[in-house]
């Protein structure tokens, strides 16, 4: 019974992480004609925000991600926190002191000043805002 | 006595040596859009399994982690360091935790199916626990706001980004049941040594000039 167990349980796990792999790879990552959601809005991006000022973070350039909250016009942004999700289902939560000293580059990666590459979110969908 | 000082010779210089192919082999690969999460994490739990092997005694890995960790931290060649500090230790502290279950399950090499499992289970959850970790710490430390939903939203790829390391976990856990002799006793103090000592020198030295350079 007992050298039955392991193989029972690396069974188990296979399957589980088998079905999760097949449904990664299928998922489309193609994100060129996707509209970029900020809050309750949909936007095409870089098109919506070419009026703004591009900035350089370390070797990114990319719009300053406080101006596009600013540009979507919601109300007292800076009391809010806001989660960035990438097209993998990746996500990251930061505050309005966080957005202030982070950019999103042309190819939809957030990049931070002061964050680690963990915040780096890429294929950016949507940026929801939380109370 | 003469014995543990020489086990933690081989220990740190092989940590420094993970510490060193973080540094230098981790970020090259994610450079090129290699899974390099991926195959450090192979190379790392392949290190600990073989060293655990070598001089069966709890806490050796844990050590090889810290110093791990501390040669990644140190070096700074371009890459996020609290993630991969963190899942450095994350990866040893989980190793130490499921190796006892050898003993619980009385695993031997000829024993084909056992050694496989337990191979797919080791390396699939020391990188896929190793990654939750980093997950839940990371922003701790950066911003301080860690969301569950966060983690929760990506645990499905981090489950299936743990298949590849699990399934070649599954490969190498029986050939080093086969390779598990290796006899500390019979290396030379006169060789070991200075062997040790210079080879844990450069894996912490040569990051630094690369670096540099």
């Amino acid at each position: 019974m007992k050298k039955t167990i392991l193989p029972i349980i690396a069974v188990f796990i296979f399957g589980i992480s088998l079905t999760f792999f097949i449904t990664d790879c299928t998922k489309k990552n193609d994100t060129e004609n996707v509209k970029l959601e900020i809050g309750v809005n949909s936007y095409d991006f870089p098109g919506a925000f070419e009026s703004i000022a591009q900035k350089t973070i370390q070797e990114d350039t990319g719009f300053p991600l406080d101006e596009l909250i600013k540009t979507s016009g919601i109300d007292s942004p800076q009391s809010k926190q806001y989660i960035i999700t990438g097209a993998d289902g990746y996500q990251k939560t930061v505050s309005w002191d966080d957005l202030t000293q982070g950019i999103i580059t042309p190819e939809r990666k957030s990049v931070f000043e002061h964050l680690p590459k963990g915040f780096h979110v890429r294929d950016i969908i949507k940026i929801e805002i939380e109370q | 006595m003469k014995k543990n000082i020489r086990s933690l010779l081989i220990i740190i210089s092989i940590g420094s040596f993970w510490g060193f192919l973080e540094v230098l082999l981790g970020d090259m690969l994610r450079a090129y859009n290699l899974p390099g999460g991926e195959i450090m994490a192979v190379i790392a739990v392949s290190l600990m399994v073989a060293t655990r092997m070598a001089f069966k005694s709890f806490g050796y890995q844990i050590i090889m982690g810290i110093i791990a960790m501390t040669l990644r931290c140190f070096n700074p060649f371009g890459s996020c360091l609290v993630c991969g500090g963190i899942a450095i230790m994350a990866e040893a502290v989980v190793f130490e935790l499921l190796w006892p279950l050898v003993a619980v399950f009385k695993l031997e090499k000829e024993d084909l199916s056992q050694t496989v499992s337990f191979g797919f289970i080791v390396f699939f959850l020391c990188y896929s626990l190793g990654y939750i970790v980093t997950q839940v710490m990371t922003p701790l430390f950066a911003n301080g706001l860690f969301m569950l939903d966060d983690l929760v939203s990506f645990l499905p790829v981090i489950i299936a980004k743990s298949l590849i390391p699990g399934i070649i976990g599954g490969f190498i856990m029986p050939v080093l049941f086969y390779l598990r002799q290796i006899e500390v006793e019979q290396l030379k103090p006169l060789i070991l040594y200075p062997a040790a000592s210079v080879l844990t020198a450069c894996f912490w030295i040569i990051p630094q000039l690369v670096v540099k350079v």
